[in-house]
């Protein structure tokens, strides 16, 4: 358990109620760079095409695109003397030639050659599978208010298993919260004609069904945090309601329905410390007490120079996943969470308000240019007055995915 | 009122032409004064006096610094009311027509000794230019700080003596009892010549003409000095007095010139009295902070605990307070420090020269010592600041012999956090306190005892899921016992607890409840033998037994998942025997040599595990877990330790001192962090933990100014560590039973130069620190796992290469003095980014070697005032207001630069406590 991060901040304070503020973003440049070969490598038992990513380090005040490295040889080899090789696709993704999963009792070793230097990892065995037991929510009320928690049992651990390392991927439905099922037929010529007025405000002559996935929607989010924890010096030999996500009870992610799809990584001891180091560094939040930072030692290297800096840990792990579904209202949630746009508000114009174009009289002229080229979406009619919406409250494709996932459980 | 330096210097002359004359008669009127004085300095007074008297005094003012006087005088004569006012100083007064003239030192004698004319008969003859080789009279002594103020003369000056050296013989009593004291040690002072009393007190030397400072020390008597000129032989028969805290008082007596007298290197000692002429942070006088603008010594910054004493460790200081360790001398994260500044009598720190009835750190000893109780009166001393109330109080039992200290300080800054509108720390919460007790008793002539009881307790919560809480309980017991005027002995129980405790309440099946505990105890016999002149011997033993509960962790409520976890209890005990002598080889060299010998056992029970060789240490390679069962030995250490220093007088104000030391460390800090945290627990060496061993050596050159005023020192020192403790990176030391897997124990160099230039008196006091210093560590191995930096000396956590300390005082008037503090560090050591990267889609940063960077240097300005109260005859206590602004610049000093990771990016940040100016007013009082 890491205390230090909840040391936070400490400020002092004087009679006259004066506050120190006493910690600061800044944007950190960095002074001298270093550039490092950062190797990301997990080799699951899963039989598929293996993935293997590497990229360059680069400078602190650069933005989030990796540099990615291209034209490496990468090849993983078994004490079986299987050799896998990978090949570079897109992104810095290597991936193995041909299908294949890590077995027990076979050795593996990554071989990395970029630009005529050589890399190799230590060996590294497959750990006994551990299946995940059960993914389950419940509903507590901790410091940041009440919400879903979300637990991870594994099943009893076997053999030599004993670290894991968790990952979720969630995924949730989005039904936009103004959708009406027709739109307005933007013809402009018809439009343009005033004779049409009347017929508009007593009939309703354009409009027309809007296709059905602009309704329910999904998103997908994967985590971005590392969890590992490991069942030494507990009592049970399982993981046993590991926490891996908590969701506030208002959270717009449970308004419709959730799902959360979790991995559990079985990974060697090395593997559990170079990933729990990495976590600890990103974690560290104290204002006094500061943990001693420095290179995160993985288990590949350079084979010409040993102390070159070589950022990534080769793990063979065992996985599983489970995924759950729930909504709000499997918990005692009260109140439907609210939607994740602001949508309470229409607009509205008077479709025989037909002024000069571009004066304040033009009204038709208003709502069929946020119609068309604003992605305003038609809410009704009372007469002549045609309510809108903005485009992510009434049709959620213009922020989400409207094709149901193939895994999607109603 | 006001006399020139002309005029003085004529009065001096003066002076010595009345000795020889000496027919000047009684002149004093026999009037009666009654006269009030109210904690007034010397020079009111004597101006009140003055008034009072009708008298012209004639002073100069300088030798009336600091000297304050409460006194009731009722019809008293002018001469009794002076005897009473000089009694405390090195001033005399003389009487003379409507004048008071108060000399330094002399006495202007107007009466002829007591036994003038009973004077030995001279032997043979000798021309008279030999005669006139020995001018008498020529020696300036105005500067010297002699105990008894009288000059007196022995025999009778005879122009065609042919005696170089003449007979000095007397007897000596002791004043109370009038009974003979053999085995005095008496001496003449700066030179060889010395004997010792015989069984009827009876004494003789042969003494050469003219001005000497005659000795007489001994341990039950102390020491006193006689100054005598001697024309002839002649005989000098005195009465002592019996004093049993004798050795405190030479340390007091000899103050002025003890940088350059004092036989060891590297001693710095803290003016506790001058500390109130200090700019303050929030209020708080402290003790040990001011230690750290003297060079040498350094603390990691504001907010950091602990002290790195010339280039080591915060673990490596041993911290005594009235001979009881106290490993965690701060409050509030280090901004304030433990020990109760008025309750506090002396801080000496050993940072070169480790005496040898010390060891067990590798660094320093800084000594703290409560102060001594006043045993006449009740009194007292307290102040309110805006963050704590402090009281001390002095109270006698038995008048003269016995007495009790209480003191106590607390926060009141709970209920400061609980008003602030800033929500987030409505619920933070921040407090400390800290009592002493002691008790002093002199149960007799020959034996005295002191008992001291120390509490400290700080608690905190800065979110509302954690309470942190720590302190300290110390207790000392000390016998001392003389048993002849040469041998005297003290036995000391010391004991002392530290422990913290962690309280984790919020996170619904997280919640847990974590406790750690050192004890330690310690019992010491101390002996001294006074030989001769010179040889001083001090000589004893200390066995020390440690018990450490690491501690556990329990859940904490039902839902809590947090699993029992429990860490072995630690036993040890550390013991040494040790002999040290100042040696006096001659007039200008002094040695203080001193051996140690020191031995730590680890004790069982314990399981110990053994690792398979030329593989790194780690869970996997345990190749076997040895079980030992309760107090069998599990492996022992140790060795001699030697502390040899030497002074060499090059002119009577200035002297070079150099010393070499060995220390050897069995306890050490388990700390992953930059700078200690109060929440780091202590380890003892065992089977896989070696002792930490240092050697020192330092040279020093001392010259004070001819009256003392000023004081320069150049100090250099060059330090070598050997298994110095470090982790690796991402260490768990939490609860982790096996620490050796995580440990790195490497080699560690420092050396650095310091100068201190001070200026002692005056209406501009304080004093110039610089010191420039390198610390460097190096943790190579085999292994790439073990290797920090490819295994290449680098720049310690503590190293600050350039460090600048100005603190000064000006009193403008009476009442108000100004105070400044400027320093200025080298930033710290910092191990920086050098680039990030993405690893499962989330940024890290990839830091650089270890300490590659430096923050910013460190600077800040202080400036106060302090305001004394009115000086009206009838008040309660007295008083001052103290108001000062700490950081006056407002410069922002980043204490840390850190970087977390937000949502998968890569945030930084940057910390400091002070980053703006700070005001406070404390309220001071005395009574």
């Amino acid at each position: 358990m890491n205390f230090k991060k909840n040391y936070i901040i400490i400020c002092f304070l004087l009679l006259t109620t004066m506050l120190f503020d006493c910690t600061e973003p800044f944007n950190a440049v960095t002074e001298t760079f270093e550039d490092a070969l950062v190797i990301e490598a997990t080799i699951t038992d899963e039989l598929k095409t293996q993935e293997i990513k590497l990229s360059r380090t680069i400078a602190l005040e650069e933005g989030s695109e990796p540099n990615y490295v291209t034209s490496a040889q990468v090849s993983i080899e078994g004490s079986n003397s299987m050799v896998y090789n990978f090949e570079h696709t897109a992104y810095g993704v290597y991936e193995s030639a041909e299908q294949f999963q890590a077995q027990l009792g076979v050795s593996y070793k990554l071989k990395i050659a970029v630009n005529g230097r050589q890399y190799s990892s230590s060996t590294q065995v497959l750990p006994s599978k551990v299946e995940i037991e059960k993914v389950y929510g419940e509903l507590i009320n901790i410091e940041n208010g009440l919400g879903v928690q979300i637990f991870v049992d594994s099943e009893e651990a076997q053999g030599n298993a004993n670290y894991f390392r968790y990952e979720y991927e969630e995924t949730y439905q989005i039904i936009a919260k103004n959708h009406f099922p027709f739109d307005l037929v933007l013809d402009p010529e018809e439009w343009a004609d005033d004779v049409q007025t009347g017929l508009f405000c007593s009939e309703r002559p354009i409009w027309v069904r809007r296709p059905l996935n602009e309704k329910t929607c999904y998103l997908s989010d994967v985590s971005n945090d590392i969890f590992v924890t490991s069942i030494n010096g507990v009592n049970e030999s399982r993981v046993l309601k590991y926490p891996i996500r908590f969701i506030q009870a208002d959270d717009h992610l449970l308004r419709d329905r959730y799902s959360i799809l979790v991995k559990q990584f079985v990974q060697s001891a090395d593997a559990n410390n170079f990933y729990k180091i990495l976590k600890e560094f990103g974690d560290d939040e104290s204002l006094l007490i500061e943990n001693q930072p420095g290179f995160v030692q993985g288990n590949i290297f350079s084979e010409v120079n040993e102390n070159e800096k070589v950022i990534g840990f080769f793990d063979v792990s065992s996985m599983s996943s489970k995924r759950i579904f729930f909504n709000y209202k499997d918990f005692e949630i009260e109140r439907k969470p609210s939607y994740l746009f602001e949508c309470d508000e229409f607009r509205d114009y008077n479709f025989g308000a037909i002024g000069p174009p571009f004066t304040e009289h033009d009204e038709r002229g208003f709502l069929f240019r946020l119609l068309k080229d604003h992605g305003y979406k038609f809410f009704g009619q009372d007469m002549c007055v045609v309510f809108i919406v903005k485009a992510e409250c009434g049709n959620c494709t213009s922020f989400a995915s409207g094709e149901k996932p193939l895994f999607w459980e109603d | 009122m006001k006399l020139s330096k002309k005029l003085m210097s004529r009065i001096f002359k003066i002076t010595f032409v009345l000795i020889l004359i000496s027919q000047l008669t009684h002149a004093q009127k026999k009037s009666e004064i009654s006269l009030d004085l109210n904690d007034i300095s010397l020079k009111e007074a004597l101006i009140e006096l003055e008034k009072a008297s009708e008298f012209n005094f004639y002073f100069e003012e300088s030798w009336l610094k600091n000297i304050r006087v409460t006194r009731v005088f009722e019809n008293s004569s002018l001469e009794d009311i002076l005897k009473e006012l000089l009694k405390e100083t090195q001033l005399n007064y003389f009487v003379t027509d409507n004048k008071v003239i108060l000399t330094k030192n002399n006495v202007i004698i107007n009466n002829l000794p007591f036994d003038y004319f009973n004077k030995e008969e001279i032997e043979t003859e000798i021309s008279d230019a030999e005669a006139k080789k020995i001018p008498v009279l020529q020696k300036e002594y105005n500067n010297r700080s002699i105990g008894s103020r009288k000059i007196f003369s022995i025999g009778k000056e005879q122009a065609n003596s042919p005696q170089k050296k003449h007979k000095l013989s007397g007897v000596i009593v002791d004043r109370k009892t009038k009974k003979p004291i053999e085995n005095l040690s008496v001496y003449i002072d700066g030179t060889s010549i010395n004997t010792v009393t015989n069984q009827s007190g009876y004494y003789s030397l042969m003494v050469p003409k003219g001005y000497h400072v005659l000795e007489i020390s001994s341990l039950s008597y102390g020491k006193n000095q006689k100054q005598i000129v001697v024309y002839g032989s002649g005989s000098l028969n005195f009465s002592l007095k019996e004093e049993i805290n004798a050795l405190d008082e030479i340390v007091v007596k000899s103050d002025k010139d003890k940088n350059i007298k004092r036989v060891a290197v590297g001693v710095t000692s803290v003016d506790v009295k001058g500390i109130k002429n200090i700019p303050l942070v929030l209020g708080e006088r402290d003790v040990v902070k001011v230690a750290t603008t003297m060079p040498g010594i350094k603390t990691a910054g504001e907010g950091a605990l602990g002290y790195s004493v010339r280039g080591g460790k915060v673990d490596q200081n041993l911290i005594l307070f009235d001979d009881a360790a106290i490993y965690n001398p701060s409050h509030f994260f280090g901004v304030f420090s433990a020990v109760n500044p008025f309750a506090t009598g002396s801080v000496d720190i050993y940072k070169g020269s480790i005496p040898a009835e010390y060891g067990g750190k590798l660094s320093s000893v800084i000594d703290i010592s409560t102060k001594e109780i006043n045993k006449k009166e009740l009194s007292g001393e307290g102040n309110i600041g805006p963050v704590t109330g402090n009281l001390m109080l002095e109270i006698p039992v038995v008048e003269d012999k016995s007495a009790v200290l209480v003191g106590a300080r607390a926060t009141y800054s709970n209920w400061v956090l609980r008003s602030l509108s800033e929500e987030s720390l409505q619920n933070s919460k921040a407090s400390f306190f800290d009592a002493v007790l002691k008790y002093e008793d002199k149960i007799n002539e020959k034996n005295s005892i002191q008992a001291m009881g120390y509490f400290s307790n700080d608690k905190f919560s800065i979110t509302s899921d954690s309470i942190f809480d720590y302190g300290n309980r110390l207790g000392s017991l000390k016998w001392n016992h003389t048993f002849n005027s040469k041998n005297s002995a003290s036995i000391q129980l010391a004991t002392s607890q530290y422990k913290f405790n962690i309280i984790f309440d919020g996170n619904f099946n997280q919640n847990s409840d974590f406790g750690y505990k050192i004890n330690e105890t310690q019992l010491k016999l101390r002996a001294k033998y006074l030989h001769s002149n010179e040889h001083k011997f001090t000589y004893g033993l200390s066995s020390k037994l440690y018990a450490i509960d690491p501690g556990e962790i329990k859940p904490l409520g039902g839902e809590s998942i947090v699993t029992n976890r429990k860490v072995d209890k630690e036993k040890g005990l550390e013991s040494a025997v040790y002999v040290s002598d100042l040696y006096k080889v001659s007039d200008k060299l002094s040695l203080d040599l001193g051996l140690r010998f020191s031995m730590f056992s680890a004790l069982g029970p314990s399981m110990q595990n053994i690792y398979a060789p030329n593989v790194p240490i780690s869970e996997e390679s345990v190749v076997e877990t040895k079980e030992f069962g309760s107090n069998e030995f599990i492996k022992t250490y140790g060795g001699p330790e030697v502390r040899i220093s030497a002074r060499y007088f090059l002119s009577p104000t200035s002297s070079i001192k150099a010393s070499y030391n060995n220390t050897i460390q069995y306890s050490h800090l388990l700390s992953t962090n930059t700078t200690a945290s109060p929440v780091d627990s202590w380890k003892l060496s065992d089977l896989n933990i070696e002792p930490q061993r240092a050697q020192q050596v330092s040279l020093g050159l001392f010259k004070n100014s001819e009256s003392d005023i000023y004081e320069f020192s150049l100090e250099g020192y060059y330090k070598k560590m050997n298994n110095l403790l470090d982790f690796k990176v991402g260490a768990e030391l939490f609860l982790n039973q096996n620490i050796e897997t995580e440990l790195l124990q490497g080699d560690g160099k420092a050396y650095g130069v310091e100068f201190l230039a001070k200026k002692k008196e005056g209406r501009l006091n304080g004093w110039l620190a610089y010191t420039y210093a390198r610390t460097f560590v190096k943790l190579d191995s085999e292994f790439l796992t073990n290797r920090v930096n490819n295994g290449d000396y680098f720049a310690a956590n503590q190293d600050r290469p350039h460090d600048l300390s100005l603190v000064s005082n000006y009193r403008l008037t009476k009442r108000y003095s100004f105070s400044m503090n400027f320093s200025y560090q080298s930033g710290r050591p910092i191990t920086y980014p050098v680039g990030k990267y993405f690893l499962n889609g989330i940024e890290h940063v990839l830091y650089s070697d270890r300490n590659k960077f430096r923050i910013p240097d460190y600077y800040r300005l202080d400036l106060g005032l302090n305001i004394e109260g009115n000086h009206k005859n009838v008040k309660l206590a007295h008083s001052f207001w103290n108001i000062s602004v700490y950081n006056v610049l407002g410069r922002n000093n980043p204490f840390s630069v850190f970087f977390v990771n937000e949502d998968g990016q890569i945030k930084g940040y940057k910390s400091s406590i002070f980053a703006i100016p700070v005001p406070t007013i404390t309220y001071n009082f005395k009574f």
